[in-house]
């Protein structure tokens, strides 16, 4: 194996390897340890194949597909008023946003890219990932939750396995939706904190698109899909983050689905109809309690808002030790100092490679640090954030509003149309529209 | 009559100007965002900081994994015993499968001429372990290492592999630049 | 549901007769995949196909018989097997995720068909009451506020605990410094006896087993500038001793690799240098051995001075604890522990334990003390966390090295306390002389005494511990080897001079300085197994440091550094 005469060439390239190499100790040595034959055999060196990724036009192409699926979805549950319609834009999203695209990036995910933008100085976004947050926004904001219906493909794929859905009682949606708040809190926080993506990582649709992930993560599809033939649409109204986004939206949207094709004439036929429960009852005339009373409870409720945004602040910041495990230097930097004072090392892979890569774990320390006082501002605020919806919900749970009418609510419609046929009028209608 | 129809005037005001003011903000943290975003990127493992613990093989949201080993050619002293082909302590440096390293054979050995041989990986064998890779940079030159392979990589939001990288291997990088490869292809770009 | 049925017309029951049976199949179908999925997963997990023992066995055998032809078949057809093996597994698992999926989706349409042609138009005399809109708005507020004291509780709980686990270490500051406590390998002797102040080198820093004369042991020697009895310590290729009188302290820094002075900076801040005591006899102005952390070093005097240099000679801080009442001179040595700095400050009166900021000599925590000492403090890693032992001529005391809060305390000593405690196996070694030998079991918070020895006991050499024996060197020569676990003597033997320094052990071998200069090597054992003297040709009762395998001694006026192999290791 010994040969003297090495081509200048190849020293070239093994100088140059080694500049590159220079940050990693372990393989800086090894370039010129057997130098490149030169060979007499006029031997070939075939090329090392790198298949590309996935085309930026082709991502770009998903960002259209997602604009037109939005706006006809739009056109279908507002103007066309076809549940059919809107069934087969399910099946399509489906399809194209589940089965042939694989999921990522998802609108609901691109909510953790959009938070690491805004907070992490050294995250960059692509642009295709922010549209994939903005858009369905926009269209929510003018058309309701139209993305919900039949775009988004979780949705989608809750909305077509839905069987047999049972009714969920009133106070117990009020209740497991406001899990939804606490996850997206929980989200950004993790996401603006560069700890980890969880939406993406408990996502319980993505792996029966890919048809593959880990065993316990596989048996927790499984089990979602079981869920949503019972339960309708579990996913969106009791933990998705991003439907809380779309809720804010829809609620100030310029139009909406509507039940009733013109004027409600309080039939009670649509009443059961929904099976997400997201229609509004007209209410009794009387008030269920006097003026004053109302009043002060308004009052109280008023002033405990603060005082529950100061708590939930208060105590969530002090959780910045045990939410920062979730980042990965901290929880390195555990191990280490974990292993410094029990006098072992390298209990792990992780703290085995940590030292061999000579990196004082003073630096990793401080480093740590750093990241727990971000927690600790991130605590406060997510702290904050919960006692202000647990806040508001409260308030919004005391005032009786006053309605004559069946209407769809807003913040916690899917626009799915379901309801279409439930309506004498839109069967009228549709009579009206045969006729013509 | 009237004061309703006025009731609900207002309120239709009030929501106009809400839904222009958050289509505002969206906007605007959009431009903020946007003035900063950036081209598309691909999950890529940085070979230098791979330290061959096997997890790519196993953490991976595909069956396959999406990491294989590739070959830098470059970089290959086309040895008779190959320490990332042979395992250790193999009497005979053939290809005989009692001295193969890698577990599921998916290294081919060719002769070229007297002394060198040439390996070459068969991807469709291959399940990204890395055993070869160990083996190639403890005894040669380095010249096998794990990529991420980007006919197969979904390129999902977070990286299931990523995530337990014990060395912070794993990074997000270019499109257009997908790979960080060894050798002079590594080098040209 | 039943006379629902009844009333379908035959086009509507042979498709709902044909969805349900369908849906039957496919429920059975998917049911039959999954469970073979789900077998399929735990199978390969339990015998993985690419990790199998068995393989490796035969591969293993194989090499002791290479001429074995039938293992070699055998070998590449199990490699075969088990490559087939995994593979099948990947093709089962993907195709078998695509025929779940297809039966899967095959159930549902069918009980949807089923399900759409059981509508019934509602009657909404059916429908639940919808007057109580209001007690549903109260039930559901009182949930939001259980949901809302049942997250506040959790935070809190995961709060406390959180806190609780974490021992402060480097969160409160984000600059930690550790140090290692005994037995973990790494290149340094951080203070006096070593890593923890234990007396037991590195496992990695064990010097060769050779034996050579003592012309060629030693490898350099240099004169330190000022006499002292301060002992070497090590960090790298720092090695740093003290010298000094009544007139001028100083620190030295070395080369280890030569022996030549990197660095001295002179120490002389005192406000009472005019009332400094004359000590120029015994054991004078430099006793106490500095400590180390590798970023800082700290040396305190006889003075009362305390000052600290980075590795580099440059001053960070002083401070001046004021002339101790102690009418040998003060000779505790420092120690280091993460960020922080431990003083012994034992005297007549006024005796104080001081924890400093390394960075800045602030305090962080000082406790009061009760008696006179001249013993070093020892940071040891027990089953009940780091401990903090000292020893004065009263007591032995434990405290929690982050508070400052005494973990535990026995009366048990007496006499003028000179030697320092030792740790081994769970048990805490302290002896003096006028007093006794006596080993403490660490019973969590329940110390007690394990045995007491009253024989030949050591004036200021420490004892030395390991998990079965115990080592006592005695001013007048005697060197005396006890039973750890019962304190019965195993063995003596009669030195040539006496002991003042304290013996280390290093590997399997003791090193011993006698008075006389002479590095006693002996292996610990039932009986006395010497293995080698290297004599220094002056008088020295320094502690040897040994550190990457050298051995380095300060005599009277020298500074030595000593190997056992010829090739120099």
């Amino acid at each position: 194996m010994s040969r003297a005469v090495v081509r200048p060439k190849s020293w070239v390239m093994f100088i140059l390897l080694a500049i590159c190499l220079i940050n990693s100790a372990a393989l800086a040595q090894d370039p010129a340890r057997f130098p490149k034959p030169e060979f007499e055999s006029g031997y070939q060196q075939p090329p090392t194949q790198t298949p590309p990724p996935r085309s930026t036009g082709r991502e770009w192409m998903d960002v259209f597909v997602l604009a037109v699926a939005l706006g006809l979805t739009s056109y279908f549950a507002l103007k066309k008023r076809s549940r059919r319609a809107i069934w087969a834009m399910a099946v399509f999203s489906v399809i194209y946003f589940g089965f042939i695209r694989e999921g990522c990036v998802c609108a609901v995910g691109s909510l953790q890219n959009v938070s690491a933008a805004l907070f992490l100085s050294d995250y960059v976004i692509p642009l295709t990932v922010l549209a994939f947050f903005v858009i369905p926004l926009i269209f929510t904001l003018f058309f309701g939750r139209t993305f919900c219906a039949a775009v988004c493909p979780l949705g989608a794929v809750q909305d077509l396995v839905m069987v047999k859905p049972v009714p969920v009682a009133g106070w117990l949606q009020e209740v497991l939706g406001l899990f939804r708040y606490v996850y997206l809190g929980f989200a950004v926080l993790f996401a603006a904190t560069g700890s980890a993506f969880l939406i993406c990582r408990y996502d319980p649709f993505v792996s029966i698109f890919r048809m593959g992930n880990d065993f316990g993560m596989m048996l927790y599809s499984i089990g979602f899909v079981a869920l949503s033939i019972f339960v309708a649409r579990p996913y969106c109204r009791f933990l998705c983050p991003y439907g809380v986004l779309l809720g804010w939206m829809s609620q100030l949207s310029k139009k909406h689905l509507t039940i009733t094709p013109d004027s409600c004439h309080v039939c009670r036929l649509c009443e059961t109809s929904c099976p997400m429960g997201a229609i509004d009852k007209p209410t009794p005339e009387k008030l269920p309690v006097t003026r004053e009373q109302g009043i002060r409870r308004l009052g109280v409720l008023l002033i405990f808002v603060p005082v529950m945004i100061a708590i939930g602040g208060g105590t969530f910041s002090r959780l910045d030790v045990f939410l920062s495990k979730m980042h990965p230097t901290v929880s390195l930097a555990e191990k280490i100092d974990l292993e410094n004072r029990t006098g072992t090392a390298g209990t792990t892979v992780e703290t085995l490679t940590f030292r061999s890569s000579g990196t004082p774990a003073e630096t990793l320390f401080a480093e740590a640090g750093i990241i727990r006082k971000r927690f600790r501002i991130g605590g406060w605020l997510l702290g904050g954030f919960l006692g202000l919806i647990l806040g508001v919900k409260l308030i919004g749970l005391s005032i009786f509003r006053t309605s004559t009418e069946y209407e769809p609510n807003r913040a916690a419609c899917f626009s799915c149309g379901r309801c279409f046929s439930y309506c004498p009028n839109e069967h009228q209608r549709l009579e009206n529209i045969r006729h013509y | 009559m009237n004061n309703e129809k006025e009731k609900l005037g207002r309120r239709e005001f009030i929501k106009d100007a809400l839904r222009t003011m958050t289509a505002a903000v969206i906007g605007g943290m959009g431009g903020f965002i946007g003035g900063r975003a950036a081209k598309n990127t691909v999950w890529q493992l940085d070979p230098n900081k791979c330290v061959q613990c096997e997890r790519c093989s196993t953490h991976c949201v595909l069956t396959e994994s999406a990491v294989k080993c590739v070959h830098a050619y470059d970089v290959c002293g086309y040895c008779q015993l190959c320490g990332g082909y042979h395992r250790p302590g193999a009497k005979i440096q053939d290809t005989a499968a009692e001295n193969q390293l890698c577990p599921t054979g998916a290294i081919q050995r060719t002769y070229v001429e007297n002394p060198y041989y040439e390996y070459t990986i068969t991807e469709a064998l291959c399940n990204g372990c890395g055993k070869c890779v160990k083996g190639c940079g403890a005894f040669g030159n380095g010249s096998l290492y794990l990529q991420v392979r980007h006919d197969r990589c979904l390129n999902c939001n977070e990286c299931a592999i990523a995530t337990v990288c014990p060395s912070g291997a794993y990074q997000r990088v270019p499109s257009d630049r997908p790979y960080i490869l060894k050798g002079q292809q590594g080098q040209g770009s | 549901m039943n006379d629902l049925i009844q009333k379908f017309n035959l086009h509507e029951k042979t498709v709902y007769a044909v969805c349900r049976t369908v849906a039957v199949v496919a429920a059975v179908f998917s049911l039959i995949i999954c469970v073979l999925l789900i077998a399929n997963y735990l199978q390969t997990r339990a015998i993985d196909p690419l990790h199998s023992q068995a393989l490796e066995t035969l591969v293993k055998r194989l090499d002791q018989n290479p001429g074995d032809a039938a293992l070699r078949e055998q070998i590449r057809a199990l490699h075969l097997l088990s490559r087939k093996a995994y593979f099948v597994h990947q093709w089962q698992l993907r195709s078998g995720g695509v025929l779940l999926l297809i039966g899967v989706i095959v159930m549902l349409a069918a009980l949807k068909i089923m399900q759409n042609l059981q509508r019934q138009a509602p009657n909404p005399e059916d429908f639940p009451d919808s007057n109580n809109a209001w007690e549903a708005l109260e039930q559901a507020r009182n949930w939001v506020v259980g949901l809302s004291v049942f997250i506040l509780g959790l935070a809190v709980i995961f709060a406390i605990l959180s806190y609780r686990e974490m021992s402060g270490a480097f969160a409160e500051s984000g600059e930690t410094e550790t140090i290692a406590l005994n037995n973990e390998p790494l290149k340094f002797w951080p203070n006096f006896r070593g890593p923890g102040g234990n007396g037991v080198a590195n496992a990695e820093d064990v010097p060769g087993d050779g034996i050579i004369d003592s012309a060629h042991a030693i490898v350099w020697k240099v004169p330190v500038p000022r006499p002292g009895l301060s002992s070497p310590v090590v960090w790298e290729n720092h090695l740093f001793l003290t010298g000094g009188d009544k007139h001028l302290r100083e620190v030295y820094c070395f080369d280890t690799a030569s022996g030549e002075i990197l660095w001295q900076r002179a120490v002389g801040f005192t406000a009472d240098s005019a009332s400094l005591p004359d000590l120029e006899t015994y054991p004078g102005y430099a006793s106490p051995s500095v400590a180390t952390n590798g970023r800082y070093v700290c040396a305190i005097f006889a003075s009362g001075e305390l000052i600290c240099f980075d590795m580099t000679g440059n001053e960070i801080w002083t401070r001046d604890l004021g002339i101790p009442d102690n009418h040998y001179g003060h000779a505790s040595s420092l120690i280091m522990y993460q960020q922080m700095l431990f003083v012994q400050y034992d005297q007549n009166s006024n005796s104080k334990l001081y924890a400093l900021e390394a960075a800045t000599g602030k305090t962080a925590w000082e406790v009061p003390r009760s008696d006179i000492s001249w013993s070093s403090p020892i940071c040891v890693n027990t089953e009940n966390g780091v401990q903090l032992i000292l020893a004065n001529s009263k007591t032995v005391d434990a405290y929690d090295p982050q508070s400052g809060r005494r973990l535990w305390t026995l009366d048990c000593m007496g006499g003028e306390m000179g030697p320092s405690p030792a740790f081994a196996g769970g048990m805490v070694y302290a002896a003096n002389e006028n007093a006794a030998a006596v080993a403490i079991r660490l019973n969590g918070s329940q110390p007690e005494i394990a045995w007491e020895f009253d024989g030949d006991l050591p004036d200021t050499a420490s004892p030395l511990a390991t998990d079965r024996y115990v080592f006592l060197a005695t001013s007048y020569g005697l060197l005396s080897c006890l039973d750890a676990k019962t304190g019965e003597k195993l063995w003596e033997a009669e030195l040539d001079y006496g002991c003042y320094a304290s013996p280390v052990l290093a590997g399997n071998r003791v090193y011993a300085m006698d008075s006389g200069g002479v590095l006693v090597i002996f292996e610990p054992g039932d009986t006395y197994q010497p293995v080698a003297e290297i004599s220094l040709g002056e008088k020295s009762d320094c502690t040897p440091a040994i550190v990457g395998g050298r051995i380095y001694v300060r005599g009277k006026e020298y500074l030595y550094c000593i190997v056992l192999n010829q090739d120099g290791t």
